[in-house]
């Protein structure tokens, strides 16, 4: 089991700031491609399946530009949190109705024991993007260190 | 105004965790004081004494999920659904302070 430390959590495998997608359909594909190719998955088409049945519970933009869809899934292996930033504004379901141009993916295990620690990191990243303040400096992050310490410090 | 509150969304993982974070900002902002439960998926967390709760003026459940009412007997409570919080978390506090006719301390 990999140890739950921000280091673990924050993973530049699975994040792009520099994506090319105009649909939500394509950046989640991507970002899911990510998690794949890097082992948090073992399966990519469930997984979606099971991002959009959590988008029907509810939407996922938060506003701000800022949507965090998250599958809970059979097919995850590993807590992970993949990281897109679009060059195009992406239509996607938002409090605010504006599109998004940041998008945190969050791949949760459904066998919620031994993957509790990284919940709890997930938890803290969902308290940071609440705050107005910090959401701007994770958005306005122009690198992964930027991002890393917007996001964790 | 003393706030306390619980959040709670369906899968636990993302709005429960926001949601807490713009009630506490927006009730700080407008000089109340406030400590919101989270309901998520790691369990309950920053749970509620029974002391912060008979002490709060009013309670803000915030759940798209049933939560436990038990403890709020008697309390004041203002039930709506997550959305509202992460659209308008000032307009909801002002809304609370209005409907339970207590001024903003703050601004």
């Amino acid at each position: 089991m990999i140890e739950p430390t921000v280091e673990s959590l924050f993973d530049p495998k699975i994040i792009d700031l520099n994506i090319n997608a105009k649909t939500k359909d394509e950046v989640i594909t991507h970002l899911t491609d990510l998690l794949y190719e890097s082992g948090y998955l073992k399966d990519k088409d469930s997984y979606i399946k099971d991002i959009y049945f959590r988008e029907s519970l509810g939407i996922t933009g938060m506003g701000d530009n800022v949507a965090i869809p998250h599958g809970k899934s059979d097919s995850v292996l590993n807590t992970g949190l993949a990281i897109g930033k679009t060059n195009h504004m992406i239509p996607w379901e938002s409090y605010d109705n504006q599109p998004v141009n940041i998008i945190f993916l969050f791949a949760v295990p459904n066998n919620d024991e031994g993957s509790k620690a990284h919940l709890h990191l997930l938890a803290d990243v969902a308290t940071r993007l609440g705050n107005d303040d910090i959401l701007k400096s994770i958005k306005s992050a122009q690198d992964f260190d930027q991002l890393k310490n917007a996001l964790f410090k | 105004m003393k706030i306390v509150g619980i959040t709670a969304c369906v899968a636990g993982i993302a709005h429960t965790y926001i949601a807490k974070e713009k009630i506490e900002k927006a009730a700080i902002k407008l000089g109340d004081t406030v400590k919101i439960e989270t309901q998520g998926s790691i369990g309950p967390e920053n749970v509620l004494t029974d002391e912060e709760i008979r002490d709060a003026d009013v309670v803000i459940l915030a759940t798209d999920i049933e939560v436990d009412k038990s403890r709020f007997k008697g309390k004041k409570v203002v039930a709506i659904p997550i959305s509202m919080v992460m659209k308008s978390p000032l307009g909801v506090i002002k809304k609370i302070h209005e409907k339970i006719n207590v001024p903003i301390s703050a601004m």
